[in-house]
């Protein structure tokens, strides 16, 4: 903070200036014994009138030495108040604000009111408000928006802007609590529910807003007959009829026929009910997009294993590796191609035939079975336990504005600093100079 | 008065008052016997010289120590055993009129202007009374001092201290005062002596004059303190940084940005001043004086009374 800016230079110890008393009190008393002590005397008439002009003017002369004194008082003290450029008119803060995505941020904050506000609501604005802060100042805030989720927001905006609306509705899927610390970083700024990690960031400067909350009682699971609902930290576990399925899978076209026997295997076992449509399903397995016929080419054949299993595949359309969008590769062929690819509700194969070992077959269903149980959606109403418990006390915490500036405008700031440090140094080249100069002419008796 | 300007806040006086010291009666009683006895011998050979013995008998008075001892009756001596002079007409009708200035810029310097003024006071009219004079003594400033005092025996002396140990510069009132008031005016024509001691500092030497007339004489004693004759010895003040003031006019002056320059310039007027005085006196068979308070009247009464 520069308080005291002056002809585009600020101070950056504008308390030393407190220490221009004493050039002032010096230059008082100065004036103070330059006032002339009156004397009486009979004679004074003898005096002319030209000299009592000339001694008017003298009252206010200053001797060399008590002059160069005062200088050098001055440069020293405006050398001790460290004088600095002053701060550009709209310098930008680049900030990237992190919106955690995970079920319990649209729990809402009161659990007796399941429609009221809920913790992503709060955090936001709270966030919002410290927003709104921001362009005061003489600086232009720019804020990066994401949400941390696969595919999820990602939109620059200004800070009077206002937060982006997608933020508040809740993703298709369930997305896992972020692990905060891969985004800490300058300008960063959370907004979550729970501060639980604030304190293990406390020395990174990033900035954190969080709702807070108290424990949400609900559901927690889902099974083929219903919900598990749990009352509370002091609540059971009591299980809930559903009136219809909640579980569903749906096979689409282009899934090979044994795996597809194979799912149905596994959602009957399971209690899952077969669907007409993706939509409705908690776990949707498609094929590839315009499968090719097996055995249409040379050279078709991938073979790929994992979980003690391996197999041929026919007709591979080899899916993206990424993991883009949530997505991530659960079989990779020998030549590196993605096979399969799975998400929270969704398994994709890029191939149209398979043709699984014999003596490896246990290990064959076993493995593709955990497949399915792993990315089987519960229903939106299900969130864990983890998710449901409270969230703390709620917490605001600016991030460091400093580090956020844009590069252009650090390497400004850089340059300012260099500026100022070398005016700091002539100021204080100048005062030893001046004060060097009135002690000669103290000496010499000038002063 | 050029180039000075008044205004309020006037400096303390230094020296207001007037103190005899101890052995200041010694002093006086030292001179008055040693004048008196000079005046004596000038005295006979005066008449001597212009008019012989022949000069009006008018009777005795009893003999003082250190007189002219071509005045003492010897006859007499034998006869009553007890010392007597005789006394002549033209000092046994002799008034004298001594006048001091106790104006408040009497008060300046130290030792101050009115006690120097005051010591050539008292010692004159100590001569005075030793010579048979029968003296009047005024003081300006004050309604109580400008009350004259008469004064016609040796013994009257101490009312003469009493008088002048009492005395306060102060006020404007100066000799200027004194020589117009018609009262006192009126006295002095009468008297053969006109003593005025002062710093002549308020007076014109044209009022002074008009107190002239006959045969008689006046004595001008002008009494100037020493940083009054000069500024840059004095050593209460640093003149590059004072403010002279004129305690009765409440001018103000100063030596300005050249000291030197500045002394040099006041020095000039105050000679010029000093000069005024003495052509005048000398013009007119006036006895002028011009001292430092600081000197001791034994130095410059002697040349006054001539």
């Amino acid at each position: 903070m520069m308080p005291l800016a002056i002809l585009g230079w600020g101070l950056t110890v504008p308390g030393a200036m407190v220490a221009l008393a004493l050039p002032l009190g010096i230059l008082l008393l100065s004036f103070m014994r330059r006032r002339p002590q009156a004397v009486a005397l009979g004679t004074a008439r003898f005096f002319g009138e030209g000299v009592e002009a000339e001694a008017s003017r003298r009252r206010w002369h200053l001797s060399g030495a008590r002059f160069w004194a005062l200088v050098a008082l001055l440069l020293g003290i405006l050398a001790a108040s460290r004088p600095r450029p002053s701060a550009e008119e709209n310098a930008v803060v680049l900030l990237t604000v992190y919106v955690d995505r995970s079920p319990s941020m649209f729990l809402p904050m009161d659990p007796v009111d399941p429609d009221g506000e809920r913790r992503v609501d709060r955090a936001l604005a709270a966030t919002a408000i410290w927003l709104e802060t921001l362009d005061e100042g003489g600086q232009r805030a720019v804020i990066r928006w994401r949400a941390l989720e696969p595919g999820g927001l990602d939109l620059t905006l200004d800070s009077g802007e206002g937060v982006p609306g997608a933020l508040v509705r809740p993703p298709a899927r369930a997305i896992p609590a972020p692990r905060w610390g891969q985004w800490a970083a300058p300008g960063a700024v959370f907004v979550t529910d729970s501060a639980q990690f604030a304190s293990a960031l406390e020395g990174s400067a990033v900035g954190v807003f969080a709702s807070g909350g108290a424990t949400v009682p609900g559901p927690v699971s889902a099974g083929s007959s219903g919900l598990l609902t749990w009352g509370g930290a002091d609540g059971p576990l009591e299980p809930l009829d559903a009136a219809e399925p909640l579980l569903q899978v749906h096979v689409g076209d282009g899934v090979p026929g044994p795996l597809r026997s194979l799912v149905r295997l596994w959602a009957d076992e399971r209690g899952i009910q077969p669907s007409g449509g993706a939509e409705s399903a908690g776990l949707t397995v498609r094929g590839p997009a315009g499968a090719r016929e097996p055995g249409a080419g040379p050279g078709d054949e991938i073979s790929a294993g994992r979980d003690g299993w391996s197999a041929s595949f026919d007709g591979a359309t080899p899916l993206p590796l990424g993991t883009q969008e949530g997505w991530r590769p659960w079989l990779v062929g020998d030549g590196g191609e993605c096979l399969v690819r799975a998400r929270s509700g969704e398994v994709e194969v890029g191939f149209a035939a398979v043709r699984p070992s014999p003596s490896m077959m246990e290990a064959f269903v076993v493995s593709w079975a955990r497949l399915l149980d792993e990315h089987l959606a519960p229903p939106a109403a299900v969130v864990s336990m983890e998710e449901r418990s409270a969230a703390g006390a709620p917490m605001s915490r600016e991030p460091a504005l400093e580090g956020a500036l844009d590069p252009e405008v650090l390497s400004r700031r850089a340059a300012r600093a260099a500026r100022g440090r070398r005016a700091e140094l002539l100021l204080a080249a100048g005062a030893a100079a001046a004060g060097l100069l009135a002690f000669a002419l103290r000496l010499r008796g000038s002063g | 008065m050029v180039g000075v300007r008044s205004s309020g806040g006037l400096p303390p006086l230094p020296s207001p008052g007037v103190v005899f010291k101890g052995d200041f009666l010694a002093r006086i009683g030292a001179f008055a016997t040693q004048l008196a006895a000079a005046r004596e011998r000038e005295e006979v050979g005066r008449r001597r010289t212009l008019q012989g013995d022949g000069q009006e008998f008018v009777g005795y008075r009893p003999y003082r120590p250190g007189e002219d001892l071509r005045r003492f009756d010897w006859e007499l001596l034998a006869r009553l055993d007890r010392p007597y002079v005789r006394v002549h007409r033209s000092e046994a009708r002799e008034d004298w009129w001594i006048a001091v200035d106790a104006s408040a810029s009497m008060g300046v310097g130290e030792p101050g202007k009115l006690q120097s003024a005051a010591e050539a006071a008292v010692a004159s009219t100590a001569v005075g009374l030793r010579l048979g004079a029968r003296i009047t003594l005024v003081l300006s400033g004050s309604a109580g001092q400008a009350r004259p005092l008469s004064l016609t025996r040796t013994e009257d002396l101490g009312r003469a201290l009493a008088t002048l140990g009492a005395a306060q510069a102060g006020g404007q009132g100066g000799l200027e005062e004194l020589v117009s008031h018609q009262g006192h005016r009126a006295y002095a024509r009468r008297c053969g002596r006109l003593f005025l001691l002062g710093d002549f500092l308020d007076v014109d030497p044209a009022d002074v004059l008009r107190m002239l007339g006959g045969r008689r004489r006046m004595h001008l004693g002008q009494v100037l303190a020493p940083e009054e004759w000069d500024p840059a010895a004095g050593a209460r003040a640093d003149p590059g940084t004072s403010e002279y003031v004129d305690p009765e006019s409440t001018a103000r002056g100063r030596v300005g940005a050249d000291p030197r320059r500045g002394l040099e310039r006041y020095e000039q007027s105050l000679d010029a001043f000093i000069t005024r005085w003495s052509g005048v006196a000398a013009a007119h068979g006036v006895s002028h004086r011009a001292w430092s308070s600081a000197d001791a009247f034994e130095s410059f009464l002697p040349d006054l009374l001539r």
